[in-house]
């Protein structure tokens, strides 16, 4: 009966585009209220008939005062409306955490990249989602802001599950706040059907420099378990080791044999498992080669330098 | 509530309910057929409209959020001959063969053209991904975006 009256339309709902954060906060208070980002997931689901609510705030009009970043020494706060298009360029975060520019690359098509917003994305919280994996690696305290108060979560008790999350009906999240070593380097990568398609398979690590040895490394991967997950003890291997064809392969191999992935209609088990393998060496060699690139071209301006001197 | 754009060039102004998509006005209340209804979820791109210059997927645009804009089919009123162009080189290239998608990939080409764009074929493919053309098309779409950009600066 639906159908023939709304075609595949939204189900009537209310919607209000405050001019501030202040007033979208206290709108967002009322029963059936949904914050509207750049809608790419949540329109959608309205489309679809999946969400039904009574209204959105639009934040068109606050997304301005939610762009920012805040670079400190150990850490960097990043503004939650920010768009994977801006994202995706690295000049953004002042070349600091270029694991940001890395995945926005890979979401989706120009035109989803344009409108979605790293804010919508994890709230919405999609588990193939390129954030939620970049923020199940890195996991960030996330400011969330309602009329009643401002607190922070950290990541990881703020995802509950596929597309749960630990976020109020009236909460917003405002930003994100990374803690980083002095000195790491990313390795981003995954493969989809299609590009603009959710990943199979994506993964994300970071490795912690102590000068060209290991320090500290973190691995994350999605689509081989509900949520993305990550492998503390496998990445603690990694630890006081020095980059080296050996080590990646033993990673490889480990990261193979802990998955436990699904099958589904996309792809079975044991494809998923080898694109585990193959992407986890694939995103180690990103970072080690940024490692041996930033070594390079410091090596050079030392060089240089010399040269001028004599 | 009452919106109020221009559409190709004219002044509208509609009388809107907050959950009406754009696709929904533009076709049910102002009759621009050109513009389709495709997946409903943003993917397929048949329903893209220029907002400010701006590709974007009608069907998840919700109509209240352009209050205010300058939007744009493919019947825009074309002085400087960017659409003609295009229209042209799909022609040529048989880039249209159903054409359920060409409006939304003319309005995606439209603004990759008018941003005096120099694309290789790669780059053009990564550009109109959020296209799909369920004919495939693509090769023969490629060709003549490919062509368009190349004519475009002289005739601009």
């Amino acid at each position: 009966m639906h159908c023939e009256v709304f075609g595949l339309y939204p189900y009537p709902f209310d919607y209000f585009r405050p001019n501030t954060l202040e007033e979208a906060l206290v709108l967002a208070q009322g029963d059936g209220m949904k914050f509207l980002a750049g809608g790419q997931s949540l329109v959608p689901l309205l489309n679809l008939h999946v969400a039904e609510i009574k209204g959105v705030v639009d934040l068109q009009h606050v997304a301005s005062a939610l762009k920012f970043v805040q670079s400190q020494q150990d850490r960097l706060r990043l503004g939650a409306l920010w768009t994977h298009d801006e994202l995706s360029h690295s000049s953004l975060l002042g070349g600091r955490c270029p694991l940001f520019s890395q995945a926005a690359a890979f979401i989706g098509h120009p035109r989803i990249r344009r409108r979605g917003t790293l804010g919508g994305s994890i709230a919405h919280a999609d588990p193939l989602a390129e954030w939620i994996l970049v923020m199940t690696l890195l996991d960030p305290q996330l400011i969330l802001a309602s009329a009643k108060e401002e607190r922070q979560l950290p990541f990881h008790d703020y995802l509950l599950g596929p597309m749960m999350t630990a976020l109020s009906d009236d909460e917003l999240i405002t930003a994100v706040e990374i803690s980083l070593p002095e000195k790491a380097t990313y390795g981003f990568t995954e493969v989809s059907r299609r590009p603009g398609d959710y990943a199979l398979v994506a993964t994300a690590l970071s490795v912690g420099w102590d000068r060209d040895r290991i320090a500290q490394a973190d691995i994350a991967i999605s689509g081989v378990s509900d949520v993305p997950r990550t492998f503390p003890s496998i990445s603690r291997d990694m630890c006081q080791e020095y980059p080296s064809h050996g080590l990646v392969e033993h990673i490889k191999h480990a990261v193979e044999a802990a998955v436990d992935p699904p099958s589904d209609v996309l792809a079975g088990a044991s494809y998923r498992r080898h694109l585990a393998g193959i992407l986890v060496e694939k995103a180690l060699h990103q970072a080690f080669d940024e490692m041996s690139n930033a070594g390079e071209t410091a090596a050079k301006s030392i060089g240089k330098s010399e040269g001028e001197r004599t | 509530m009452q919106v109020e754009f221009q559409f190709n060039d004219e002044r509208a102004i509609c009388d809107i309910a907050g959950h009406e998509t754009l696709l929904a006005v533009l076709r049910d209340k102002l009759g621009a057929m050109e513009v389709k209804y495709g997946c409903g979820e943003g993917a397929c791109g048949s329903c893209v409209v220029l907002v400010d210059g701006n590709p974007l997927a009608s069907c998840i645009t919700l109509c209240a959020s352009v209050d205010g804009t300058d939007i744009m089919s493919v019947k825009a009123p074309d002085p400087p001959g960017a659409w003609a162009l295009l229209k042209d080189r799909f022609a040529a290239h048989e880039g249209a063969q159903c054409g359920f998608c060409t409006p939304g990939l003319l309005a995606s080409c439209f603004a990759l053209v008018q941003r005096g764009e120099k694309l290789t074929r790669q780059e053009i493919r990564e550009a109109l991904s959020g296209h799909l053309c369920r004919c495939t098309g693509y090769h023969h779409i490629v060709d003549a975006v490919e062509e368009a950009m190349a004519i475009w600066p002289t005739m601009s």
